[in-house]
C-alpha cells in the first residue's frame, strides 16, 4: 500500500483541465521527482494533490483512503504539507512566529533542528529580511514542524544559487529516511535531482510521459535534458500544408 | 537605419533590497527576434516592465529610436513605438475581439470623443488577419481558448504597427502545433519589420526562431549571442540544469554544508 | 475664551473620540483580515446601543421581533443589557461574515463594498422601522459625575471612556502581537494560500475577527452614546470620520488610528466651541453649518492625494472582477415600444401610479449616472448625489433667486453639476478603487451639511423653491401643463421621459463609440489600456464628467418635480442606496439602470408592493438593502443582464430541442 496513489487523475482551473490521465506514487520513506519542462503540468499536479487545483476525474488517495472531499487546509491536517514554488511564507512574521503558528511552541522541535541547525539563530527577524536560502529552509521546516506524512516540495531550487541547492537534497534525503515520510519533489535540475531521488515521474504536455527508478532513468538524462535545452521530449508534428494549418488556427489556437 | 532600435546601458533595478536588475546591457537592432531567457525570478519581466515604463529603473539609460526614454511615461512610449503583450494576456474582457484591438489602433489626433470608424477598422482587420484569426472578430474574449486568446493578445500588440514588440511569456499554456504556430508568426511579424524581443521558457521555440539571445540570471546578463553559441555556454548550462560540474558533484564536500547564504 | 475652555471642550471630545476609535479599530481588524471595508460598522454599532436603550427603559429585546424579559416593562439592569448588547453584536459579526462575506471572499473589492452598504442600509432600516428617525436619549452607562481635571471640570465618563479605549487598544495590540490566533490572523491576511497550506482554518480565524470587531463598534456604542446623540443618521454617518481614522492608520496601525480618532474628536468638539465665538462666520445669524463635516473630508482629500497610495494592496492587487457591460442591443425598438408604454401610462394611469412612474424613470436617470462612472470605468464613487444636489442647488439659485429665464437654471445647474464631479476626478486620478469610495463618501457629507445645509449658499433646513419650467408662457411642472393638469401632470412626466430617453440614447452611444471602449478597456486593465496608448487620466475625467451630466439631469428634474430642493434629499446615504440600487439593477448596461429606476424608493416596484400588498414604503429601505446584498451574492451582474442571460439561455435551448436530431452545432 503506497502511502500516495494518484491514480488517472485529471485537474485544472476553471473547467480548463491542464493534466489528464497522470498516475503517480509515493511510497514511505521515499523521495520522488517529478520532472519536466515548463507548462508540462507538474506543479498542477502537486496543487491537485493539495486540493488547490480542482480535479475533474480520477482518485487520489492518501494512506489508501480517497482524500477527494478534504478541503486543503483539512488535507493539510492529515498529513500533506506542501512547500509552494513560491513559499507563501508570512513575510511580516518573524521566524519564530512562524514556527509557533506552525507547531504550537515557541521553539522548533529539537528534531527539526536537527535538519535545519541554522533555524536556531534566525529567531526574531522578520521573513521579509531573510534570504532566498533562510526562506527556503524556513518553509521546509514550517512544513515539517506539522510533522507530514507526504511532504510536497515545488521548484526547492527556484532561485537559489546552485551550492544553496546542494545543501538541501541530502536533508531531504534524511527526512524521508528517517522520519519515515513521503517526499515529493518538482525541481528544474535535473541532475542535481537525478542524484539524491529514488524514483522519477517525467511529464509532458499535461500527461505522465515515463516513470521508473533513478537507476533505470539515468541513463536516459540526455533524452531528459533535452526537456529543457533542446529538442521536444514528445515531438510534434509540425503541420506541413499551409491550408491545413489555417484550419487548425480557427479552431484550435 | 543605422543605429539600434533600443538601447539600454547599465540598466539597474532595486526594490526592497532585491536586485531585480543589476548593470544590464541590452541592444536590439531594427527586424531581428531577440531571445531573452533565463530562470523563474531572473528578472525577465522585471527587464521587460523597465523598458516599456511599468517599472522604474534606479539607474541606467534606456534610449528608443535615438531618443531617451528612461523618464516617459508608459502610454508615451507606447505611441513611440513600443508595444508588449503580457503573460497573463490582460485582454480588455468587456470588448470584443476587435474592440480589443482597435484600442491599438492610432487615432487621428483630433477625434477626442468621436471615433474615427474608418481608417481603425482597416488597421484592425489587418492585425486579426494576419494572425488567421479573422473570423474571431466579433467573440469576446472569454469565449476563446487560451491559443486564441494568445493571439488576440498579439494582434492588439501590432494594431499599432510598432517598431518594437516584447513579448512575455507567450507560448506558456500552449500545445505543440500552436508552438510551432506562434514561431512562424513571430518570424513572420519580424520580416515585416518590427524587432521582436522574446522571453520564453520553451527551448526549442526560443532557439529555432531567435536570431539573438540574452541569458538573465539573478538580474544580470549572463551570457548573449547566437542561439547555438548561447545553448553550448557553461554558464548557461549551469544556471539551468544545475551545476554539474566536478567541484559540485563532490556530494561528501557538500553533506554538512548549510543554507546561509542566500542568492538573490 | 480661555485657554481653560479649550482644554475642557477638547476632554469634552473624548466622548466621542472614544466612539471613533471603538468603530474605527474595529475597522482596522475587519480589513486587516477579510478586506472589507466595513461601511455598515456605525449602523451594527447604533443597532447595539438602541438594544440596551431599549433594555434600559422598557426591558424589551428587539431582535426585530420584541422579547419582553422583563416583567410589566421594568427596566432590565446596566450589567445584563450591556451583556446582552455584547452578545448581540457578537452575533451580528459572525451573521455578517458568514452570510455575507464568506460568499464574497473571492469577490472584487466593489462587490464587498456594495455588500457591505447592502448591510448598512438593512440595519438602517430596521432601526428607523422600530425605532423612527429622530433623536433618542441614550440612558448613561457610565457615571457622568463632574471630576476635576488640569483645572477644567468635566464629565467622568468622558475619562473613563478615553481610559477604556486605551486599555482596549492595548489588549488589541497584544492579541495581534503576541498570541497564536494573532499570528495566524497576520499570516492569513499575507498569505491566505500559506495559511491553508499549513492547515490553519480561515473561516474559524475570519469570523472570530469579525465578532472582535463587531463587539468593540457594539461596547464603544452602548457606552458612548449619552455623549453624543442616539439617531440613526448621525451615528450610521459616523463611518465618515472612523474611515478617516482607519485610513490614516494604513488600515493596520492600532495607534495611529487610534490617534487619530481622538483628534478628530477634539477638532469636533473644538468647533462646537468656536462656533459660539463672535469671530466665526456667521449665516444669517447663525454659524457656519457643516464645518464639523467638512474637517474628515478635508484630513482625506489632503492625505490621500500627498501619499498617492495608502491602502496596502492586499486584494487590489487581484484585478476585481466587475459586473459584466454587454453592448446594447435592441436600442432602436426599445426605445419605441418604451415611448408607447410610457405615453399610454401617462395618459391612462391614476395620480398615484403616475408619480410613481415619473420617480422610477428620475431614478433611472440617476442610475445612468452610476453606470457611467462606476459601470464603465470602474470607480467607485458614492457622492452621486451630491453632484446631483449641486444641480438642484444652482437651478433653485439661478430661477428663482436670479430669476432668469428658461432654459438658463438648468443649464447651470448641469454645468455645476459637471463642475462637481470634475472635481472627484482629480483625486481619482491618484487614489483609486475603495480610497475613492471612501473619500467621495466623506465628499458627500460635507457637501450636504456645509453647502446644501447652509442658508446662505443653499436652503438651511427648509426646501429651496425651483421655479418651474416656463415656455412660451406656458408652464410645465408637476401642477400645471400643457397635458393634464392633475398633479402630477402627465406633460410633466413626458418631459421627464424624453430626458431619460435622451439620457439613455447617450449612454447607449457612449458605450458604443470608442471613447466607450476605452471607458471599459481601463476598468478591465488599466497596464494594457496604457500599453496601447490609452491616456488613461482623461478617459476617467471623461466618465466623471458624464457622469455628473447624467446626475445633473437628475438632480435639475428633482428640483422640477418636488418644485423644491432640500438637503436631506442629497444626502450620502441616499447616494449609497442609490449606488446599491444601480448594481442591483446591473451596473454596467442601460437596461440595469432602468430596472434600477423601478427599484427606487417610491418607484413603481414598491408602489406596486405598497397598493397591493398593504406593506407601507417604510419598508422599501429595507427590502432594497437585503436585495442589494443578495444581487451581490447571488447574481454579481445585476438584474437586467442575469434576466438577459436567462433568457438568452432559454432561446438557445427552445432551438436546441427544435433542431434535435439535426447537426449540433453552435452558431458564432
Amino acid at each position: 500500500m503506497s502511502l500516495l496513489e494518484v491514480r488517472r487523475l485529471t485537474a485544472g482551473y476553471a473547467s480548463v483541465p491542464v493534466v489528464r490521465d497522470v498516475s503517480l506514487s509515493v511510497e514511505r520513506g521515499e523521495l520522488v521527482a517529478l520532472l519536466g519542462a515548463n507548462g508540462a503540468g507538474k506543479t498542477t499536479t502537486l496543487l491537485a494533490i493539495s486540493g488547490l487545483v480542482s480535479v475533474y476525474s480520477g482518485e487520489i488517495r492518501l494512506d489508501a483512503g480517497s482524500i477527494a472531499g478534504l478541503a486543503p487546509a483539512q488535507r493539510a491536517r492529515a498529513g500533506i504539507q506542501h512547500v509552494p514554488e513560491d513559499r507563501s511564507l508570512f513575510p511580516s512574521l518573524t521566524v519564530d512566529e512562524t514556527i509557533r503558528l506552525a507547531c504550537g511552541a515557541r521553539r522548533p522541535p529539537k528534531w527539526v533542528l536537527e535538519y535545519f541547525p541554522a533555524l536556531g539563530e534566525l529567531g526574531g527577524r522578520r521573513v521579509a529580511a531573510l534570504s532566498g536560502g533562510e526562506q527556503q529552509m524556513l518553509a521546509l521546516a514550517r512544513a515539517l514542524c506539522r510533522d507530514p506524512s507526504l511532504l510536497i516540495v515545488d521548484e526547492m531550487s527556484l532561485g537559489l544559487a546552485p551550492l544553496v541547492v546542494n545543501a538541501f537534497f541530502p536533508v531531504l534525503r534524511r527526512i524521508a529516511a528517517e522520519r519515515g515520510c513521503g517526499v515529493l519533489i518538482v525541481e528544474q535540475h535535473v541532475h542535481v535531482a537525478l542524484r539524491w531521488v529514488d524514483r522519477v515521474h517525467v511529464m509532458a504536455g499535461g500527461t505522465m510521459a515515463a516513470s521508473g527508478t533513478t537507476d533505470e532513468m539515468r541513463p536516459r538524462i540526455d533524452e531528459l535534458a533535452g526537456a529543457y535545452l533542446g529538442e521536444r521530449t514528445v515531438p510534434s508534428s509540425v503541420p506541413t500544408s499551409a491550408d491545413n494549418e489555417k484550419g487548425e488556427n480557427d479552431e484550435g489556437v | 537605419m543605422a543605429g539600434p532600435l533600443l538601447r539600454a546601458e547599465a540598466l539597474c533595478l532595486h526594490y526592497g533590497g532585491v536586485r531585480a536588475l543589476n548593470e544590464v546591457d541590452v541592444e536590439i537592432t531594427p527586424t531581428e527576434l531577440v531571445g531573452v531567457i533565463g530562470p523563474n525570478g531572473a528578472g525577465k519581466s522585471t527587464l521587460l516592465d523597465a523598458i516599456t515604463g511599468f517599472a522604474t529603473p534606479t539607474s541606467g539609460a534606456l534610449t528608443f529610436d535615438g531618443q531617451d526614454v528612461l523618464r516617459r511615461r508608459p502610454s508615451e512610449r507606447a505611441r513611440m513605438g513600443i508595444a508588449r503583450t503580457w503573460q497573463t494576456l490582460q485582454l480588455f474582457e468587456d470588448l470584443t475581439v476587435s474592440e480589443n484591438v482597435r484600442m491599438a489602433v492610432p487615432r487621428r489626433p483630433k477625434a477626442v470623443g468621436v471615433l474615427p470608424r474608418r481608417g481603425g477598422e482597416r488597421a484592425e482587420h489587418d492585425a486579426l488577419a494576419r494572425l488567421g484569426i479573422g473570423g474571431l472578430a466579433d467573440r469576446m474574449p472569454g469565449e476563446l481558448s487560451h491559443g486564441q486568446r494568445v493571439l488576440v493578445g498579439i494582434a492588439r500588440a501590432l494594431a499599432g504597427d510598432p517598431k518594437l514588440l516584447l513579448m512575455d511569456e507567450p507560448a506558456a499554456g500552449l500545445d505543440g502545433s500552436e508552438r510551432d504556430l506562434l514561431g512562424e508568426i513571430l518570424r513572420d511579424v519580424v520580416a515585416s519589420g518590427t524587432s521582436v524581443v522574446l522571453v520564453d521558457h520553451d527551448m526549442p521555440l526560443v532557439l529555432g526562431i531567435c536570431d539573438r539571445l540574452y541569458v538573465l540570471d539573478f538580474g544580470a546578463v549572463i551570457a548573449s549571442g547566437a542561439p547555438r553559441q548561447v545553448r553550448n555556454d557553461p554558464a548557461v548550462v549551469a544556471a539551468y540544469l544545475g551545476a554539474d560540474d566536478p567541484e559540485t558533484r563532490d556530494e561528501e564536500r557538500l553533506q554538512p554544508s548549510l543554507p546561509t547564504e542566500g542568492a538573490r | 475664551m480661555s485657554t481653560e475652555q479649550i482644554l475642557a471642550f477638547m476632554m469634552l471630545g473624548l466622548g466621542y473620540g472614544a466612539l471613533i476609535a471603538g468603530l474605527a479599530t474595529g475597522m482596522v481588524v475587519t480589513y486587516r483580515s477579510t478586506g472589507v471595508i466595513n461601511i455598515a460598522a456605525g449602523a451594527t454599532a447604533a443597532y447595539s446601543a438602541y438594544v440596551y436603550s431599549e433594555l434600559r427603559t422598557t426591558g424589551t429585546l428587539v431582535l426585530p421581533p420584541s422579547i419582553p424579559l422583563t416583567a410589566d416593562r421594568e427596566p432590565l439592569g446596566a450589567l445584563p443589557a450591556l451583556a446582552i448588547g455584547l452578545a448581540l453584536a457578537a452575533g451580528l459579526g459572525v451573521l455578517q461574515y458568514l452570510l455575507v462575506y464568506r460568499p464574497l471572499a473571492k469577490a472584487g473589492p466593489l462587490a464587498k463594498i456594495v455588500a457591505s452598504s447592502g448591510v448598512l442600509l438593512t440595519v438602517q432600516a430596521v432601526i428607523v422601522l422600530r425605532w423612527g428617525a429622530d433623536p433618542v436619549a441614550a440612558p448613561a452607562v457610565l457615571p457622568q459625575a463632574p471630576v476635576d481635571l488640569l483645572g477644567v471640570s468635566i464629565p467622568e465618563d468622558r475619562l473613563l471612556l478615553a481610559g477604556l479605549v486605551v486599555v482596549v487598544t492595548a489588549l488589541l495590540w497584544t492579541l495581534y502581537r503576541y498570541t497564536r490566533f494573532g499570528i495566524a490572523t497576520r499570516a492569513a491576511a499575507d498569505s491566505r494560500k500559506g495559511s491553508v497550506l499549513l492547515g490553519l482554518s480561515t473561516a474559524r480565524l475570519e469570523s472570530a475577527n469579525w465578532v472582535i470587531a463587531s463587539v468593540l463598534g457594539g461596547l464603544f456604542g452602548m457606552l458612548a452614546a449619552p455623549t453624543t446623540q442616539l439617531q440613526p443618521t448621525t451615528f450610521t454617518l459616523l463611518v465618515v470620520p472612523v474611515l478617516t481614522a482607519a485610513l490614516l492608520g494604513g488600515f493596520s496601525s492600532f495607534g495611529v488610528t487610534v490617534a487619530t480618532a481622538f483628534g478628530l474628536g477634539a477638532v469636533n468638539s473644538l468647533i462646537a466651541l468656536f462656533q459660539g465665538q463672535p469671530w466665526f462666520p456667521k449665516v444669517d445669524g447663525a454659524p457656519l453649518p457643516g464645518v464639523t463635516e467638512l474637517a474628515p473630508f478635508l484630513v482625506l482629500a489632503v492625505v490621500l492625494y500627498l501619499r498617492g497610495r495608502a491602502l496596502p494592496d492586499r486584494l487590489t492587487a487581484v484585478a476585481p472582477p466587475m459586473p459584466r457591460a454587454p453592448r446594447p442591443r435592441h436600442v432602436g425598438p426599445a426605445a419605441v415600444v418604451g415611448a408607447v408604454v410610457v405615453v399610454a401610462a401617462l395618459a391612462g394611469l391614476s395620480f398615484d401610479w403616475r408619480q410613481a412612474l415619473i420617480n422610477t424613470m428620475l431614478g433611472a436617470v440617476l442610475c445612468l449616472s452610476v453606470v457611467v462612472t462606476t459601470g464603465f470605468v470602474g470607480q467607485i464613487s458614492f457622492a452621486q448625489m451630491a453632484v446631483a444636489g449641486a444641480a438642484g442647488y444652482v437651478t433653485a439659485a439661478i430661477g428663482t433667486d436670479a430669476n432668469l429665464p428658461f432654459p438658463l437654471p438648468p443649464i447651470a445647474g448641469i454645468a455645476a453639476a459637471v463642475a462637481t464631479s470634475l472635481l472627484f476626478s482629480v483625486p481619482a486620478r491618484r487614489v483609486r478603487g475603495l480610497q475613492l469610495a471612501v473619500l467621495t463618501l466623506a465628499g458627500g457629507v460635507a457637501a450636504q451639511r456645509f453647502w446644501f445645509g447652509n442658508p446662505q449658499w443653499g436652503s438651511g433646513l427648509r426646501p429651496a423653491n425651483v421655479a418651474p419650467i416656463t415656455v412660451f408662457g406656458t408652464e410645465i411642472s408637476p401642477s400645471h401643463s400643457f397635458w393634464g393638469t392633475e398633479s402630477p401632470s402627465s406633460g410633466f412626466g413626458l418631459v421627464v421621459f424624453v430626458a431619460l430617453l435622451g439620457c439613455a440614447l447617450l449612454v447607449v452611444r457612449v458605450r458604443r463609440s470608442a471613447l466607450g471602449a476605452r471607458m471599459l478597456a481601463v476598468r478591465s486593465s488599466e497596464a494594457a489600456a496604457v500599453a496601447t496608448g490609452v491616456n488613461v487620466g482623461a478617459v476617467k475625467t471623461a466618465a466623471f464628467a458624464m457622469g455628473g451630466l447624467l446626475a445633473g439631469v437628475a438632480g435639475v428634474l428633482y428640483g422640477y418635480n418636488f418644485a423644491g430642493v432640500s438637503a436631506d434629499r442629497f444626502g450620502p446615504l441616499t447616494s449609497i442606496a442609490f449606488f446599491g440600487v444601480a448594481v442591483l439593477g446591473g451596473v454596467g448596461t442601460v437596461s440595469g439602470a432602468l430596472v434600477g429606476g423601478l427599484l427606487v424608493s417610491q418607484g413603481l416596484l414598491f408602489h406596486a408592493v405598497t397598493t397591493w400588498f398593504g406593506i407601507g414604503p417604510d419598508y422599501q429601505p429595507l427590502f432594497a438593502g437585503l436585495a442589494v446584498i443578495l444581487t451581490v451574492i447571488g447574481s454579481p451582474n445585476g438584474v437586467a443582464v442575469s434576466v438577459a442571460d436567462g433568457a438568452r439561455a432559454l432561446r438557445e435551448t427552445w432551438r436546441r430541442q427544435r433542431r434535435r436530431g439535426v447537426t449540433a452545432t453552435g452558431e458564432s
